[in-house]
């Protein structure tokens, strides 16, 4: 078995559990079978004193499957 | 034969008609009923599209004047900008859906127009659009004569209908999202799709909201996706990009597109209501783009916040003179 991960931002204007949902809502589009999400880095993004924006790097994980040609 | 034309099943042709903007190419089908053809789609009414139309059927020494069946997938120019011509010159049975008729004749009545409507400039104020001038990005289409459709089909489209030509029988499948009568094309024998719009490989449709829109175009649109994924197709036919094979998985990946895109916008509405257009610039707010692409862009953001709203995942109210969104 073999799995990929592939590295993503996800950007939230409300929290940091936001930023990762919405990362890993934005790779399920075009990728199937997302298991796991390791939290890399999180970044406040700040504007006159206040959090404007969580930016959360994600390393999501998924399973690699094979597709027979029929 | 051409490389405008190719056989992508047999007695099934995809020609490519030349469009002026992006995407710069409409797929449009032909098919050999054996003893009659039918066409799905037009493309525009430009000299070089009608052209590029004609020597694809010339590869197959037939002439537009031997189409028997013209069935348009839904109204817009691309689609049906050229059925006026081609019926004028094949006599062809022309099919559309009634909602798609009433928009021909909605488009029509705008494009006289020398000035938008009072509705119309309160739509764009109410949702945030700021005023702007308007009638410098009217439509190309609405002048340059791209867009001649035929006015009255001579049949109408409904969902289930079986329209038989020669050996073929074209199963409507009623699609609305995109555009509310946006219906695709089914041969349940050769499990052939010709979809339209509504699924296109590389490409998402634009889904909004405008003045006589219907009341939850998106939730029209995502359930039409799960619709077609009640059909067995073996071979997809869109308008724009090239066939596929699996339209359950591209219907759900669209799916969840939408979902993702109202994930985003209702991220940024937890604490904080916006209107449309607010939402529309932070959503798309990287790329410079012109003015009618940020309205285009406003009323599809316009859509999933509806869709939310109506589905009970935002709030809607009034400020000032517009409406606001928050989520719920």
């Amino acid at each position: 078995m073999v799995e990929k991960t592939i590295t993503l931002t996800g950007i939230s204007a409300n929290s940091i559990e936001d930023a990762v949902q919405l990362a890993v809502t934005r790779a399920s589009v075009t990728i199937t079978g997302i298991h796991s999400a390791r939290v890399t880095n999180v970044e406040a993004e700040i504007e006159n004193k206040r959090v404007v924006r969580w930016k959360v790097t994600v390393k999501c994980t998924f399973r690699v499957t094979e597709s027979l040609h029929e | 034969m051409s490389a405008k034309i190719v056989e992508v099943h047999p007695g099934i042709y995809e020609i490519f008609l030349p469009l002026p903007a992006r995407p710069t190419i409409i797929n449009v089908y032909l098919f050999d009923c054996h003893g009659a053809w039918a066409l799905i789609d037009t493309g525009m009414n430009l000299p070089d599209s009608l052209q590029t139309l004609e020597q694809a059927l010339a590869t197959l020494n037939i002439r537009i004047e031997d189409l028997d069946v013209l069935i348009g997938t839904h109204h817009h120019p691309d689609h049906f900008g050229a059925s006026a011509e081609i019926k004028r010159r094949s006599g062809a049975q022309v099919y559309l859906h009634r909602l798609e008729q009433e928009k021909v004749a909605r488009v029509l009545s705008m494009a006289s127009m020398t000035q938008r409507p009072p509705e119309a400039l309160l739509f764009f104020q109410r949702n945030g659009v700021p005023p702007a001038n308007y009638e410098g990005m009217r439509p190309a289409f609405y002048s340059n004569g791209a867009y001649v459709p035929i006015q009255q089909p001579d049949k109408y489209l409904h969902d289930g209908d079986v329209i038989e030509v020669g050996d073929r029988r074209f199963e409507v499948v009623w699609t609305p999202g995109h555009s509310p009568g946006h219906s695709v094309i089914f041969l349940r024998d050769v499990k052939v799709m010709v979809v339209g719009d509504h699924l296109l490989p590389r490409i998402t449709p634009h889904v909004g909201i405008y003045p006589d829109s219907t009341p939850d175009p998106l939730g029209d649109f995502i359930n039409s996706q799960f619709k077609v994924q009640n059909y067995d197709v073996e071979l997809v036919l869109p308008a724009h990009g090239g066939t596929f094979h699996d339209h359950r998985h591209r219907a759900n990946q669209i799916i969840e597109h939408h979902r993702y895109r109202e994930a985003e916008m209702l991220d940024l509405l937890k604490h904080e209501s916006m209107t449309a257009w607010d939402v529309a610039r932070q959503v798309w707010g990287d790329e410079e783009r012109p003015f009618a692409q940020w309205m285009a862009a406003t009323f599809e953001t316009l859509a999933h916040l509806e869709h939310a709203y109506l589905e009970g995942r935002a709030r809607k109210f009034e400020r000032g003179d517009k409406v606001v969104f928050q989520t719920a």
